[in-house]
Protein backbone atom coordinates (compact mmCIF):
# COMPACT_ATOMS: atom_id res chain seq x y z
CA UNK A 1 0.00 0.00 0.00
CA UNK A 2 1.69 3.16 -1.29
CA UNK A 3 1.85 6.39 0.60
CA UNK A 4 -0.57 8.79 -1.05
CA UNK A 5 -0.09 12.52 -1.38
CA UNK A 6 -3.48 14.20 -1.72
CA UNK A 7 -2.20 17.78 -1.71
CA UNK A 8 -2.57 18.38 -5.46
CA UNK A 9 -6.06 19.83 -5.82
CA UNK A 10 -7.53 19.94 -9.30
CA UNK A 11 -11.20 19.86 -8.31
CA UNK A 12 -11.22 23.47 -7.24
CA UNK A 13 -14.98 23.92 -7.61
CA UNK A 14 -15.61 21.04 -5.22
CA UNK A 15 -13.23 22.56 -2.71
CA UNK A 16 -14.96 25.95 -2.96
CA UNK A 17 -18.27 24.20 -2.35
CA UNK A 18 -16.84 22.35 0.67
CA UNK A 19 -15.50 25.63 2.14
CA UNK A 20 -18.92 27.17 1.75
CA UNK A 21 -20.56 24.21 3.49
CA UNK A 22 -18.08 24.53 6.35
CA UNK A 23 -18.84 28.22 6.74
CA UNK A 24 -22.57 27.57 6.70
CA UNK A 25 -22.07 24.59 9.02
CA UNK A 26 -24.47 22.43 7.09
CA UNK A 27 -24.50 18.98 5.66
CA UNK A 28 -25.32 18.70 2.01
CA UNK A 29 -25.78 15.38 0.18
CA UNK A 30 -25.64 16.56 -3.42
CA UNK A 31 -23.65 14.29 -5.74
CA UNK A 32 -22.80 17.29 -7.89
CA UNK A 33 -19.03 16.98 -7.62
CA UNK A 34 -18.67 13.22 -7.29
CA UNK A 35 -16.95 12.80 -10.68
CA UNK A 36 -14.49 15.56 -9.81
CA UNK A 37 -13.72 14.01 -6.43
CA UNK A 38 -13.17 10.56 -7.93
CA UNK A 39 -10.92 11.80 -10.71
CA UNK A 40 -8.90 14.06 -8.40
CA UNK A 41 -8.39 11.14 -6.02
CA UNK A 42 -7.32 8.87 -8.88
CA UNK A 43 -4.94 11.61 -10.00
CA UNK A 44 -3.35 11.64 -6.52
CA UNK A 45 -3.31 7.82 -6.42
CA UNK A 46 -1.76 7.50 -9.93
CA UNK A 47 -4.87 5.64 -11.08
CA UNK A 48 -4.38 2.87 -8.48
CA UNK A 49 -6.58 1.45 -5.74
CA UNK A 50 -5.50 3.19 -2.53
CA UNK A 51 -5.20 -0.12 -0.68
CA UNK A 52 -4.38 -2.92 -3.13
CA UNK A 53 -2.54 -0.78 -5.77
CA UNK A 54 -4.53 -2.44 -8.54
CA UNK A 55 -4.98 -0.19 -11.57
CA UNK A 56 -8.44 1.38 -11.70
CA UNK A 57 -8.22 3.57 -14.81
CA UNK A 58 -6.09 4.46 -17.79
CA UNK A 59 -3.46 7.13 -17.10
CA UNK A 60 -4.77 9.11 -20.11
CA UNK A 61 -7.81 10.02 -18.01
CA UNK A 62 -5.59 11.56 -15.36
CA UNK A 63 -3.96 14.25 -17.49
CA UNK A 64 -4.32 17.78 -16.21
CA UNK A 65 -5.75 18.72 -19.62
CA UNK A 66 -8.91 16.81 -18.61
CA UNK A 67 -9.62 19.64 -16.15
CA UNK A 68 -10.95 23.11 -16.91
CA UNK A 69 -11.80 25.84 -14.38
CA UNK A 70 -11.57 23.35 -11.51
CA UNK A 71 -13.99 20.85 -13.12
CA UNK A 72 -13.24 17.49 -14.73
CA UNK A 73 -14.48 17.95 -18.29
CA UNK A 74 -13.72 14.62 -19.99
CA UNK A 75 -16.77 12.43 -20.57
CA UNK A 76 -16.81 9.19 -18.59
CA UNK A 77 -20.09 7.96 -20.00
CA UNK A 78 -18.59 4.62 -20.87
CA UNK A 79 -18.65 2.97 -17.45
CA UNK A 80 -15.74 0.73 -18.34
CA UNK A 81 -13.36 3.70 -18.26
CA UNK A 82 -13.10 3.92 -14.48
CA UNK A 83 -13.35 0.97 -12.14
CA UNK A 84 -13.61 1.22 -8.40
CA UNK A 85 -15.64 3.05 -5.78
CA UNK A 86 -15.41 6.15 -3.68
CA UNK A 87 -14.42 4.78 -0.29
CA UNK A 88 -14.88 6.42 3.11
CA UNK A 89 -11.85 5.43 5.18
CA UNK A 90 -13.71 6.08 8.44
CA UNK A 91 -17.26 5.08 7.62
CA UNK A 92 -18.64 6.75 10.77
CA UNK A 93 -18.01 10.11 9.08
CA UNK A 94 -20.11 9.19 6.05
CA UNK A 95 -23.42 10.43 7.48
CA UNK A 96 -22.21 13.85 8.50
CA UNK A 97 -19.22 14.54 6.24
CA UNK A 98 -19.79 12.42 3.18
CA UNK A 99 -17.48 14.50 0.99
CA UNK A 100 -14.68 15.19 3.45
CA UNK A 101 -11.55 15.10 1.26
CA UNK A 102 -9.28 13.72 3.98
CA UNK A 103 -11.54 10.73 4.50
CA UNK A 104 -11.90 9.71 0.85
CA UNK A 105 -10.01 7.27 -1.36
CA UNK A 106 -10.69 5.44 -4.59
CA UNK A 107 -10.59 1.67 -4.12
CA UNK A 108 -11.45 -1.58 -5.80
CA UNK A 109 -15.25 -2.09 -5.60
CA UNK A 110 -14.97 -5.54 -4.06
CA UNK A 111 -12.74 -4.19 -1.30
CA UNK A 112 -15.06 -1.26 -0.70
CA UNK A 113 -18.30 -3.23 -0.62
CA UNK A 114 -17.42 -6.71 0.56
CA UNK A 115 -14.13 -6.62 2.40
CA UNK A 116 -13.92 -3.36 4.30
CA UNK A 117 -17.55 -2.30 4.38
CA UNK A 118 -18.29 -0.60 7.69
CA UNK A 119 -15.54 -2.24 9.73
CA UNK A 120 -13.88 -0.01 12.36
CA UNK A 121 -10.50 1.39 11.36
CA UNK A 122 -7.19 2.23 12.99
CA UNK A 123 -5.38 5.22 11.41
CA UNK A 124 -2.04 3.43 11.65
CA UNK A 125 -2.50 2.32 8.01
CA UNK A 126 -4.16 5.42 6.54
CA UNK A 127 -2.40 5.78 3.18
CA UNK A 128 -2.27 9.62 3.26
CA UNK A 129 -1.43 9.97 6.96
CA UNK A 130 1.66 12.10 7.63
CA UNK A 131 3.30 9.30 9.64
CA UNK A 132 2.44 6.50 7.25
CA UNK A 133 5.38 4.85 5.51
CA UNK A 134 4.86 1.41 3.93
CA UNK A 135 8.46 0.45 4.55
CA UNK A 136 8.12 1.22 8.25
CA UNK A 137 4.82 -0.55 8.85
CA UNK A 138 4.82 -3.37 6.30
CA UNK A 139 7.00 -6.05 4.82
CA UNK A 140 6.23 -8.34 1.92
CA UNK A 141 6.72 -12.11 1.87
CA UNK A 142 7.11 -12.90 -1.83
CA UNK A 143 6.85 -16.66 -1.25
CA UNK A 144 3.29 -16.45 0.01
CA UNK A 145 2.41 -13.18 -1.77
CA UNK A 146 1.37 -11.46 1.46
CA UNK A 147 1.96 -8.13 3.13
CA UNK A 148 2.77 -8.61 6.82
CA UNK A 149 3.35 -6.25 9.76
CA UNK A 150 6.96 -5.15 9.83
CA UNK A 151 9.01 -7.26 12.24
CA UNK A 152 10.51 -4.14 13.84
CA UNK A 153 7.18 -2.79 15.12
CA UNK A 154 6.08 -3.15 18.74
CA UNK A 155 3.75 -6.04 19.55
CA UNK A 156 0.75 -3.69 19.80
CA UNK A 157 1.61 -2.03 16.49
CA UNK A 158 2.05 -5.43 14.83
CA UNK A 159 -1.38 -6.45 16.03
CA UNK A 160 -2.94 -3.17 14.84
CA UNK A 161 -1.25 -3.44 11.43
CA UNK A 162 -2.28 -7.07 11.06
CA UNK A 163 -5.90 -6.14 11.73
CA UNK A 164 -5.76 -3.25 9.29
CA UNK A 165 -4.19 -5.42 6.55
CA UNK A 166 -7.26 -7.60 6.89
CA UNK A 167 -9.71 -4.68 7.12
CA UNK A 168 -8.37 -2.86 4.07
CA UNK A 169 -8.08 -6.10 2.06
CA UNK A 170 -4.48 -5.33 1.13
CA UNK A 171 -3.83 -9.00 0.41
CA UNK A 172 -7.12 -9.61 -1.41
CA UNK A 173 -7.57 -10.10 -5.19
CA UNK A 174 -3.85 -10.63 -5.33
CA UNK A 175 -3.41 -13.18 -8.13
CA UNK A 176 -2.34 -10.52 -10.58
CA UNK A 177 0.15 -9.29 -8.00
CA UNK A 178 1.49 -12.81 -7.55
CA UNK A 179 2.03 -13.11 -11.31
CA UNK A 180 3.87 -9.81 -11.37
CA UNK A 181 6.10 -10.96 -8.50
CA UNK A 182 6.77 -14.26 -10.29
CA UNK A 183 7.79 -12.32 -13.43
CA UNK A 184 10.05 -10.05 -11.39
CA UNK A 185 11.78 -13.05 -9.79
CA UNK A 186 12.29 -14.69 -13.18
CA UNK A 187 13.71 -11.46 -14.65
CA UNK A 188 15.95 -11.04 -11.61
CA UNK A 189 17.25 -14.61 -11.92
CA UNK A 190 17.91 -14.07 -15.63
CA UNK A 191 19.64 -10.78 -14.88
CA UNK A 192 17.27 -8.89 -17.20
CA UNK A 193 16.52 -5.16 -17.04
CA UNK A 194 13.95 -4.61 -14.29
CA UNK A 195 11.27 -2.08 -15.16
CA UNK A 196 9.08 -0.71 -12.39
CA UNK A 197 5.51 -1.83 -13.09
CA UNK A 198 2.52 0.50 -13.17
CA UNK A 199 0.59 -1.33 -10.42
CA UNK A 200 1.40 -3.25 -7.19
CA UNK A 201 4.51 -1.09 -6.91
CA UNK A 202 5.12 -1.48 -3.16
CA UNK A 203 5.14 -5.29 -3.29
CA UNK A 204 7.43 -5.09 -6.34
CA UNK A 205 9.88 -2.78 -4.53
CA UNK A 206 9.84 -4.91 -1.36
CA UNK A 207 10.39 -8.12 -3.35
CA UNK A 208 13.33 -6.50 -5.08
CA UNK A 209 14.76 -5.61 -1.66
CA UNK A 210 14.21 -9.21 -0.51
CA UNK A 211 15.94 -10.58 -3.61
CA UNK A 212 18.92 -8.29 -3.21
CA UNK A 213 19.19 -9.22 0.49
CA UNK A 214 19.26 -12.97 -0.24
CA UNK B 1 -21.91 -33.34 -39.14
CA UNK B 2 -20.20 -30.65 -37.08
CA UNK B 3 -21.32 -27.12 -36.22
CA UNK B 4 -18.81 -24.49 -37.32
CA UNK B 5 -20.70 -21.25 -36.78
CA UNK B 6 -23.61 -20.16 -34.63
CA UNK B 7 -25.31 -16.78 -34.42
CA UNK B 8 -28.20 -16.17 -32.01
CA UNK B 9 -30.21 -12.97 -31.74
CA UNK B 10 -32.89 -12.26 -29.14
CA UNK B 11 -33.34 -15.77 -27.82
CA UNK B 12 -33.64 -16.26 -24.05
CA UNK B 13 -30.54 -14.62 -22.46
CA UNK B 14 -28.75 -14.27 -25.81
CA UNK B 15 -29.38 -10.86 -27.32
CA UNK B 16 -26.54 -11.06 -29.81
CA UNK B 17 -24.13 -13.97 -29.58
CA UNK B 18 -21.82 -15.14 -32.36
CA UNK B 19 -19.71 -18.26 -32.00
CA UNK B 20 -16.97 -19.21 -34.43
CA UNK B 21 -16.50 -22.92 -33.80
CA UNK B 22 -13.59 -23.62 -36.12
CA UNK B 23 -9.88 -24.17 -35.46
CA UNK B 24 -7.90 -20.91 -35.61
CA UNK B 25 -5.18 -19.93 -38.06
CA UNK B 26 -1.91 -21.79 -37.64
CA UNK B 27 -3.65 -24.94 -36.36
CA UNK B 28 -3.23 -28.16 -38.33
CA UNK B 29 -7.04 -28.24 -38.67
CA UNK B 30 -7.30 -24.51 -39.48
CA UNK B 31 -10.81 -23.54 -40.59
CA UNK B 32 -12.28 -26.96 -39.86
CA UNK B 33 -15.08 -27.32 -37.30
CA UNK B 34 -13.94 -28.08 -33.76
CA UNK B 35 -13.89 -31.77 -32.77
CA UNK B 36 -14.79 -30.97 -29.21
CA UNK B 37 -16.22 -27.93 -27.46
CA UNK B 38 -16.35 -27.11 -23.76
CA UNK B 39 -18.97 -24.56 -22.74
CA UNK B 40 -18.29 -22.88 -19.40
CA UNK B 41 -19.67 -19.85 -17.61
CA UNK B 42 -21.34 -18.96 -14.36
CA UNK B 43 -24.93 -20.00 -13.70
CA UNK B 44 -27.40 -18.07 -15.85
CA UNK B 45 -25.06 -17.47 -18.78
CA UNK B 46 -26.97 -20.01 -20.87
CA UNK B 47 -24.77 -23.10 -21.12
CA UNK B 48 -27.68 -25.53 -21.03
CA UNK B 49 -29.78 -23.24 -23.25
CA UNK B 50 -27.02 -23.29 -25.82
CA UNK B 51 -27.14 -27.10 -25.91
CA UNK B 52 -30.94 -26.94 -26.22
CA UNK B 53 -30.70 -24.40 -29.03
CA UNK B 54 -28.46 -26.77 -30.98
CA UNK B 55 -30.98 -29.58 -30.57
CA UNK B 56 -34.00 -27.47 -31.48
CA UNK B 57 -32.12 -25.78 -34.32
CA UNK B 58 -31.41 -29.09 -35.97
CA UNK B 59 -34.46 -31.09 -34.99
CA UNK B 60 -37.35 -28.75 -34.30
CA UNK B 61 -36.79 -25.40 -35.95
CA UNK B 62 -39.23 -23.33 -33.94
CA UNK B 63 -38.36 -19.78 -33.00
CA UNK B 64 -40.09 -17.17 -30.87
CA UNK B 65 -41.05 -13.74 -32.18
CA UNK B 66 -38.24 -11.44 -33.39
CA UNK B 67 -35.61 -14.09 -32.80
CA UNK B 68 -33.07 -15.05 -35.38
CA UNK B 69 -30.70 -18.00 -35.32
CA UNK B 70 -28.17 -18.78 -38.00
CA UNK B 71 -25.87 -21.77 -38.10
CA UNK B 72 -23.42 -23.36 -40.49
CA UNK B 73 -22.68 -27.05 -40.20
CA UNK B 74 -20.08 -29.07 -42.05
CA UNK B 75 -21.55 -32.36 -43.26
CA UNK B 76 -19.56 -35.58 -43.56
CA UNK B 77 -19.51 -35.17 -47.36
CA UNK B 78 -17.72 -31.85 -46.72
CA UNK B 79 -20.74 -29.84 -47.89
CA UNK B 80 -21.91 -26.96 -45.74
CA UNK B 81 -25.46 -26.91 -44.45
CA UNK B 82 -26.72 -23.45 -43.61
CA UNK B 83 -29.65 -23.08 -41.26
CA UNK B 84 -31.22 -19.67 -41.01
CA UNK B 85 -34.20 -19.17 -38.77
CA UNK B 86 -35.68 -15.73 -38.86
CA UNK B 87 -39.24 -14.63 -38.56
CA UNK B 88 -40.72 -11.43 -37.16
CA UNK B 89 -43.73 -13.45 -36.00
CA UNK B 90 -41.92 -16.56 -34.86
CA UNK B 91 -43.19 -20.10 -35.40
CA UNK B 92 -42.05 -23.27 -37.10
CA UNK B 93 -39.65 -22.65 -39.92
CA UNK B 94 -39.22 -24.98 -42.86
CA UNK B 95 -35.59 -25.32 -43.80
CA UNK B 96 -33.72 -27.42 -46.27
CA UNK B 97 -35.91 -30.45 -45.66
CA UNK B 98 -33.84 -32.75 -47.79
CA UNK B 99 -30.84 -32.48 -45.48
CA UNK B 100 -32.91 -32.33 -42.32
CA UNK B 101 -34.75 -35.53 -42.98
CA UNK B 102 -31.46 -37.36 -42.66
CA UNK B 103 -30.93 -36.07 -39.14
CA UNK B 104 -32.22 -37.78 -36.05
CA UNK B 105 -31.95 -37.08 -32.38
CA UNK B 106 -31.60 -39.50 -29.50
CA UNK B 107 -31.78 -38.45 -25.87
CA UNK B 108 -29.89 -41.39 -24.41
CA UNK B 109 -30.58 -40.39 -20.83
CA UNK B 110 -34.34 -40.31 -21.32
CA UNK B 111 -34.52 -43.75 -22.84
CA UNK B 112 -36.12 -46.47 -20.81
CA UNK B 113 -33.80 -49.11 -19.42
CA UNK B 114 -35.47 -51.73 -21.61
CA UNK B 115 -35.08 -49.66 -24.77
CA UNK B 116 -31.33 -49.40 -24.26
CA UNK B 117 -30.89 -53.12 -23.78
CA UNK B 118 -33.33 -54.02 -26.58
CA UNK B 119 -31.32 -51.81 -28.87
CA UNK B 120 -28.10 -53.42 -27.68
CA UNK B 121 -29.57 -56.89 -28.06
CA UNK B 122 -30.56 -56.18 -31.65
CA UNK B 123 -27.01 -55.09 -32.35
CA UNK B 124 -25.65 -58.21 -30.68
CA UNK B 125 -28.05 -60.44 -32.63
CA UNK B 126 -27.04 -58.80 -35.89
CA UNK B 127 -23.41 -59.29 -35.03
CA UNK B 128 -23.96 -62.94 -34.09
CA UNK B 129 -26.00 -63.65 -37.25
CA UNK B 130 -23.46 -62.03 -39.52
CA UNK B 131 -20.64 -63.87 -37.81
CA UNK B 132 -22.49 -67.15 -38.10
CA UNK B 133 -23.11 -66.63 -41.81
CA UNK B 134 -19.47 -65.87 -42.36
CA UNK B 135 -18.35 -68.89 -40.33
CA UNK B 136 -20.70 -71.11 -42.42
CA UNK B 137 -19.24 -69.69 -45.60
CA UNK B 138 -15.71 -70.39 -44.41
CA UNK B 139 -16.68 -73.89 -43.22
CA UNK B 140 -17.90 -74.71 -46.71
CA UNK B 141 -14.64 -73.44 -48.07
CA UNK B 142 -12.74 -75.62 -45.61
CA UNK B 143 -14.68 -78.68 -46.67
CA UNK B 144 -14.50 -78.10 -50.40
CA UNK B 145 -11.18 -76.46 -51.09
CA UNK B 146 -8.16 -78.56 -50.35
CA UNK B 147 -5.65 -75.72 -50.18
CA UNK B 148 -7.79 -73.88 -47.64
CA UNK B 149 -6.58 -75.09 -44.27
CA UNK B 150 -7.68 -74.67 -40.67
CA UNK B 151 -5.08 -71.97 -40.07
CA UNK B 152 -6.54 -69.97 -43.01
CA UNK B 153 -9.97 -70.42 -41.49
CA UNK B 154 -8.82 -69.06 -38.11
CA UNK B 155 -6.98 -66.18 -39.72
CA UNK B 156 -10.07 -65.16 -41.72
CA UNK B 157 -12.30 -65.29 -38.65
CA UNK B 158 -9.88 -63.10 -36.73
CA UNK B 159 -9.73 -60.63 -39.60
CA UNK B 160 -13.53 -60.50 -39.80
CA UNK B 161 -13.77 -59.87 -36.07
CA UNK B 162 -11.24 -57.07 -36.26
CA UNK B 163 -13.23 -55.38 -39.01
CA UNK B 164 -16.64 -55.85 -37.41
CA UNK B 165 -17.66 -54.27 -34.16
CA UNK B 166 -18.45 -56.49 -31.25
CA UNK B 167 -20.38 -53.95 -29.28
CA UNK B 168 -20.12 -55.84 -26.00
CA UNK B 169 -16.35 -56.03 -26.16
CA UNK B 170 -16.12 -52.40 -27.16
CA UNK B 171 -18.25 -51.27 -24.24
CA UNK B 172 -16.29 -53.37 -21.78
CA UNK B 173 -12.91 -52.24 -23.15
CA UNK B 174 -13.75 -48.55 -23.12
CA UNK B 175 -15.53 -48.47 -19.79
CA UNK B 176 -12.83 -50.55 -18.10
CA UNK B 177 -10.23 -47.92 -19.02
CA UNK B 178 -12.07 -45.63 -16.60
CA UNK B 179 -13.32 -48.20 -14.09
CA UNK B 180 -9.76 -49.28 -13.37
CA UNK B 181 -9.35 -45.92 -11.59
CA UNK B 182 -12.07 -47.09 -9.22
CA UNK B 183 -10.40 -50.47 -8.77
CA UNK B 184 -13.27 -52.02 -10.71
CA UNK B 185 -13.60 -54.09 -13.84
CA UNK B 186 -16.78 -54.84 -15.73
CA UNK B 187 -16.83 -58.64 -15.79
CA UNK B 188 -20.13 -59.81 -17.09
CA UNK B 189 -21.82 -58.22 -20.04
CA UNK B 190 -23.33 -60.75 -22.37
CA UNK B 191 -25.98 -61.13 -24.97
CA UNK B 192 -28.56 -62.21 -22.41
CA UNK B 193 -28.24 -58.89 -20.68
CA UNK B 194 -31.65 -57.32 -20.13
CA UNK B 195 -30.88 -54.49 -17.71
CA UNK B 196 -28.08 -52.74 -15.89
CA UNK B 197 -28.91 -54.63 -12.69
CA UNK B 198 -27.48 -57.91 -13.99
CA UNK B 199 -24.08 -56.34 -14.68
CA UNK B 200 -21.32 -57.53 -12.36
CA UNK B 201 -17.93 -56.10 -11.51
CA UNK B 202 -14.67 -57.38 -10.12
CA UNK B 203 -13.10 -55.49 -7.23
CA UNK B 204 -9.48 -55.39 -8.38
CA UNK B 205 -8.16 -54.91 -4.86
CA UNK B 206 -9.46 -58.30 -3.62
CA UNK B 207 -10.94 -60.01 -6.74
CA UNK B 208 -14.39 -60.10 -5.16
CA UNK B 209 -17.42 -59.82 -7.40
CA UNK B 210 -19.65 -56.82 -6.84
CA UNK B 211 -23.22 -56.56 -8.04
CA UNK B 212 -24.49 -53.50 -9.92
CA UNK B 213 -26.74 -52.57 -6.97
CA UNK B 214 -23.68 -52.16 -4.76
CA UNK B 215 -21.58 -49.86 -6.94
CA UNK B 216 -21.46 -46.09 -6.36
CA UNK B 217 -23.91 -43.53 -7.75
CA UNK B 218 -21.14 -42.01 -9.86
CA UNK B 219 -20.27 -45.37 -11.43
CA UNK B 220 -23.94 -46.05 -12.13
CA UNK B 221 -24.22 -42.62 -13.80
CA UNK B 222 -21.18 -43.38 -15.91
CA UNK B 223 -22.62 -46.69 -17.09
CA UNK B 224 -26.09 -45.35 -17.73
CA UNK B 225 -24.68 -42.55 -19.90
CA UNK B 226 -21.87 -44.35 -21.65
CA UNK B 227 -23.53 -47.69 -22.43
CA UNK B 228 -26.57 -46.22 -24.25
CA UNK B 229 -24.35 -43.76 -26.08
CA UNK B 230 -21.89 -46.46 -27.11
CA UNK B 231 -24.73 -48.78 -28.13
CA UNK B 232 -25.45 -46.40 -31.03
CA UNK B 233 -21.77 -46.30 -32.00
CA UNK B 234 -22.23 -42.68 -33.06
CA UNK B 235 -20.51 -41.61 -36.27
CA UNK B 236 -20.44 -38.13 -37.84
CA UNK B 237 -22.74 -37.06 -35.01
CA UNK B 238 -22.95 -34.19 -32.56
CA UNK B 239 -22.83 -35.45 -28.97
CA UNK B 240 -24.21 -33.01 -26.42
CA UNK B 241 -23.61 -33.60 -22.71
CA UNK B 242 -24.70 -31.27 -19.93
CA UNK B 243 -22.62 -31.35 -16.75
CA UNK B 244 -20.85 -34.67 -17.39
CA UNK B 245 -18.99 -34.25 -14.08
CA UNK B 246 -22.05 -34.89 -11.89
CA UNK B 247 -21.29 -37.38 -9.09
CA UNK B 248 -17.74 -37.99 -10.28
CA UNK B 249 -14.65 -37.73 -8.14
CA UNK B 250 -11.93 -35.48 -9.71
CA UNK B 251 -9.74 -38.35 -10.97
CA UNK B 252 -12.65 -39.70 -13.04
CA UNK B 253 -13.60 -36.22 -14.28
CA UNK B 254 -10.16 -36.03 -15.88
CA UNK B 255 -10.94 -39.11 -17.98
CA UNK B 256 -14.40 -38.12 -19.21
CA UNK B 257 -13.42 -36.09 -22.26
CA UNK B 258 -11.27 -38.91 -23.66
CA UNK B 259 -13.96 -41.46 -22.84
CA UNK B 260 -16.67 -39.59 -24.75
CA UNK B 261 -14.34 -38.67 -27.60
CA UNK B 262 -13.69 -42.39 -28.01
CA UNK B 263 -17.35 -43.34 -28.08
CA UNK B 264 -17.52 -43.35 -31.88
CA UNK B 265 -15.94 -41.91 -35.00
CA UNK B 266 -15.63 -38.37 -36.30
CA UNK B 267 -18.13 -36.90 -33.83
CA UNK B 268 -18.32 -33.40 -32.45
CA UNK B 269 -18.45 -33.55 -28.65
CA UNK B 270 -20.07 -30.53 -26.98
CA UNK B 271 -20.05 -30.47 -23.18
CA UNK B 272 -21.37 -27.81 -20.81
CA UNK B 273 -19.51 -28.00 -17.51
CA UNK B 274 -18.58 -26.36 -14.22
CA UNK B 275 -15.57 -28.62 -13.81
CA UNK B 276 -12.09 -27.10 -14.11
CA UNK B 277 -10.72 -30.62 -14.56
CA UNK B 278 -12.87 -31.23 -17.62
CA UNK B 279 -12.08 -27.76 -19.01
CA UNK B 280 -8.37 -28.48 -18.65
CA UNK B 281 -8.51 -31.20 -21.29
CA UNK B 282 -9.57 -28.77 -24.02
CA UNK B 283 -7.49 -26.69 -26.38
CA UNK B 284 -8.06 -22.96 -25.71
CA UNK B 285 -10.01 -22.41 -28.97
CA UNK B 286 -12.29 -25.28 -27.98
CA UNK B 287 -13.45 -23.48 -24.84
CA UNK B 288 -16.57 -21.32 -25.16
CA UNK B 289 -16.62 -19.22 -22.02
CA UNK B 290 -19.89 -17.32 -21.67
CA UNK B 291 -19.88 -14.20 -19.55
CA UNK B 292 -22.13 -11.28 -18.61
CA UNK B 293 -20.97 -7.86 -19.77
CA UNK B 294 -21.72 -4.68 -17.81
CA UNK B 295 -25.17 -4.50 -19.40
CA UNK B 296 -25.89 -8.10 -18.42
CA UNK B 297 -25.61 -9.29 -22.00
CA UNK B 298 -23.93 -12.60 -22.74
CA UNK B 299 -20.70 -12.64 -24.72
CA UNK B 300 -17.92 -15.13 -25.41
CA UNK B 301 -14.66 -14.36 -23.62
CA UNK B 302 -11.72 -14.13 -26.03
CA UNK B 303 -8.51 -15.94 -25.06
CA UNK B 304 -6.45 -14.28 -27.80
CA UNK B 305 -5.27 -10.82 -28.71
CA UNK B 306 -5.41 -9.49 -32.28
CA UNK B 307 -5.89 -12.08 -34.98
CA UNK B 308 -7.46 -15.46 -34.16
CA UNK B 309 -4.16 -17.31 -34.59
CA UNK B 310 -2.81 -20.04 -32.30
CA UNK B 311 0.23 -17.88 -31.51
CA UNK B 312 -1.97 -15.06 -30.22
CA UNK B 313 -3.65 -17.09 -27.47
CA UNK B 314 -2.71 -15.95 -23.97
CA UNK B 315 -4.48 -18.75 -22.08
CA UNK B 316 -4.29 -22.49 -22.52
CA UNK B 317 -6.23 -24.61 -20.01
CA UNK B 318 -4.00 -27.62 -20.72
CA UNK B 319 -0.98 -25.71 -19.41
CA UNK B 320 -2.49 -24.51 -16.13
CA UNK B 321 -2.64 -26.04 -12.66
CA UNK B 322 -6.12 -26.70 -11.29
CA UNK B 323 -5.81 -23.61 -9.07
CA UNK B 324 -4.75 -21.44 -12.01
CA UNK B 325 -7.69 -22.71 -14.06
CA UNK B 326 -10.05 -21.67 -11.28
CA UNK B 327 -8.49 -18.22 -11.21
CA UNK B 328 -7.64 -17.53 -14.85
CA UNK B 329 -10.53 -19.28 -16.56
CA UNK B 330 -13.27 -19.66 -13.98
CA UNK B 331 -12.50 -16.15 -12.66
CA UNK B 332 -12.37 -17.09 -9.00
CA UNK B 333 -11.13 -14.07 -7.05
CA UNK B 334 -9.47 -16.01 -4.23
CA UNK B 335 -7.73 -19.38 -4.13
CA UNK B 336 -8.88 -20.26 -0.61
CA UNK B 337 -11.13 -19.18 2.22
CA UNK B 338 -10.13 -16.32 4.52
CA UNK B 339 -9.08 -18.86 7.17
CA UNK B 340 -6.14 -19.93 5.00
CA UNK B 341 -5.34 -16.28 4.28
CA UNK B 342 -5.07 -15.62 8.01
CA UNK B 343 -2.93 -18.69 8.54
CA UNK B 344 -0.64 -17.60 5.68
CA UNK B 345 -0.15 -14.28 7.44
CA UNK B 346 0.65 -16.18 10.66
CA UNK B 347 3.17 -18.27 8.68
CA UNK B 348 4.82 -15.17 7.23
CA UNK B 349 5.02 -13.45 10.61
CA UNK B 350 6.48 -16.56 12.27
CA UNK B 351 9.12 -16.73 9.55
CA UNK B 352 10.10 -13.09 10.14
CA UNK B 353 10.26 -13.66 13.90
CA UNK B 354 12.46 -16.76 13.54
CA UNK B 355 14.86 -14.89 11.28
CA UNK B 356 15.25 -12.15 13.90
CA UNK B 357 15.65 -14.51 16.88
CA UNK B 358 18.86 -15.68 18.55
CA UNK B 359 19.50 -19.42 18.59
CA UNK B 360 17.96 -21.13 21.61
CA UNK B 361 15.00 -23.08 22.97
CA UNK B 362 12.42 -20.40 22.16
CA UNK B 363 13.58 -20.25 18.57
CA UNK B 364 13.42 -24.05 18.30
CA UNK B 365 9.83 -23.99 19.55
CA UNK B 366 8.94 -21.37 16.96
CA UNK B 367 10.60 -23.43 14.22
CA UNK B 368 8.58 -26.48 15.23
CA UNK B 369 5.37 -24.44 15.09
CA UNK B 370 6.44 -22.94 11.76
CA UNK B 371 7.15 -26.34 10.19
CA UNK B 372 3.81 -27.72 11.34
CA UNK B 373 1.97 -24.70 9.94
CA UNK B 374 3.90 -24.94 6.68
CA UNK B 375 2.81 -28.57 6.29
CA UNK B 376 -0.80 -27.77 7.11
CA UNK B 377 -0.76 -24.97 4.52
CA UNK B 378 0.64 -27.38 1.94
CA UNK B 379 3.69 -25.17 1.43
CA UNK B 380 6.21 -27.98 1.75
CA UNK B 381 5.14 -29.49 -1.56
Amino acid sequence: MKKIDKSKILSKEYFKWMEKLKEEKKYYSSHKYIKDIKMNLLYCQNGLCAYTEEQLCDLELLKESCWEDGIYIKSLENEDLVNGDLEHFDCTLKDTQAYLWDNLFMTNSNINCRVKGTKPINPILKPDAKEYDPFKYLEFDDKINKFLPNINLSEQEKQDVEEMIETLGINRNSFKRAKQIKDLKEDFELDLDLKEPCEYITSWKMTLMNLRDR
Amino acid sequence: MKIEYLEIKNYKQFSDLTLNLTYPKGHEKEGKPLDKICIIGQSGTGKTNLLEIIVSLLMNPFIPENTSIFAKCKMQNNKTMKIELQSPLGGVININKEQHEKLYYIDVLKQENNTVWEHLNRKIENYDNERLQYVNKLSNKLLNIESYEKKNFQKDIKEWESKNNNILEQIADKINEVLIQLNLQLTKIDKNQRSYTSLTFKDLSNSEIIKYQNISTGTKNLLSTFIPLKSYNPKDSIILIDEPENSFYPDIQRELTDLYMGVGENNQLIMATHSPLIASSFEPWEVVELKFDRNNQIYREKYYEGDNHIDNYTLDPRMLTWTSILVDIFDLKEDSFSFREKKLMEYGMLKSEIKAMEKGTKREEKIKKFKKLSALLGLQN
